[in-house]
């Protein structure tokens, strides 16, 4: 019972974590970016042994605080402004 | 994370169990993931575009879903019997998919992403063919640079259809060179069929895919699926509208 209950505050302590880093928000990732690093989320995220609803919170704080930040851009194609002597290369 | 997202799609088979909340809630975690890979050009080539599209595809077809565990059962089972010849009549799957209860609605909004990312999947391609229809473009007017015979008849007709003065007898034959020229620019970059969802799975029929996702009762998953199907249909003049909308800028 006291298992579950922690395991349950985890799940819900990593989608807090995951919210509080959405849409870019520079103050969560700049604070969490060093406590939850890029390696241990996406080993939590790849691990079997890990139950599915608390993977997918590691995959929703993934997305938030490593993959959708500064500087990455979302690529508008097709793309529709080209420079002439560069369209051959 | 590519080569996980493939593998996990992989390892599906194309079956979704609407009961398996959890295991739903992850398939649309990667889908997001990879959604997000896609948009931020993380796939710099074809092929991994087209490793992940394939699975996606067969994740996308709901003929292979179970809205319950008995429905599953129950196909196991008639499988059984049809192997060792008491039945001959296929197992159909139940029409209660298409209804949008909550039970499914993870089911449709994995279904509606996938759908997105397809959307995406073909705005890269319309991309690598309007970058083909340019260097084609680019190439012969290298080629009317160096040739002054070649290029004078064409530009004169080029700068009557500016002043709207074409003289179609006068006019015909070079109107006739120019067409022919375009058309095989346009060809040449439609060739190009590396991204084509249909012509790239093979096992899977994708306008029948898309055709059973619009007997959904989800007018956004239809809307989007039905919007795909139309752009499939019309590639062609997708190019032809591009080809008119891009802007060349001149550099110093």
């Amino acid at each position: 019972m006291r298992e579950e209950r922690l395991y349950n505050y985890f799940v819900a302590m990593i989608d807090l974590i995951a919210l509080m880093c959405l849409s870019r928000n520079m103050s969560g990732i700049s604070l969490l970016q060093d406590k939850y690093k890029m390696d241990f989320v996406v080993d939590c995220f790849l691990n079997d042994h890990i139950g599915c609803e608390l993977r997918s919170n590691f995959a929703k704080l993934l997305i938030s605080l490593h993959i959708d930040k500064d500087p990455l851009e979302q690529i508008n194609v097709p793309i529709l402004t080209r420079v002439w002597g560069e369209v051959i290369k | 994370m590519k080569q996980f997202a493939v593998q996990f799609f992989t390892d599906m088979k194309g079956v979704q169990r609407s009961w398996l909340h959890e295991q739903n809630g992850l398939t649309n975690q990667v889908l997001v993931i990879t959604e997000k890979l896609v948009n931020l050009g993380f796939y710099t080539n074809e092929n991994e575009l087209l490793d992940v599209m394939l699975p996606i595809i067969d994740l996308l077809d709901g003929s292979n879903d179970f809205n319950s565990k008995e429905e599953e059962e129950s196909f196991i089972k008639t499988n059984e019997l049809a192997a060792t010849g008491a039945v001959t009549e296929k197992f159909k799957s139940s029409k209660a998919r298409y209804k949008s209860t909550e039970e499914n609605q993870m089911i449709i909004i994995i279904k509606q992403k996938i759908i997105d990312i397809l959307h995406k999947v073909m705005d890269i391609q319309n991309d690598v063919r309007l970058t083909k229809f340019l260097i084609e473009f680019n190439k012969s007017d290298s080629e009317l640079v160096k040739d002054p015979i070649l290029s004078g008849p064409e530009l004169n007709y080029l700068v009557n259809v500016e002043k709207d003065a074409v003289d179609l007898e006068e006019d015909q034959d070079t109107k006739n060179a120019v067409d022919t020229k375009i058309i095989s620019w346009m060809n040449t970059s439609y060739k190009n069929k590396n991204l084509d969802m249909k012509a790239k799975s093979k096992k899977k029929d994708l306008i029948c895919i898309l055709l059973d996702i619009i007997l959904y009762d989800d007018a956004r998953m239809v809307n989007s699926a039905f919007t795909l199907l139309t752009r499939y249909f019309i590639q062609k003049s997708s190019l032809v509208k591009y080809a008119g909308e891009v802007q060349l800028l001149q550099d110093q």
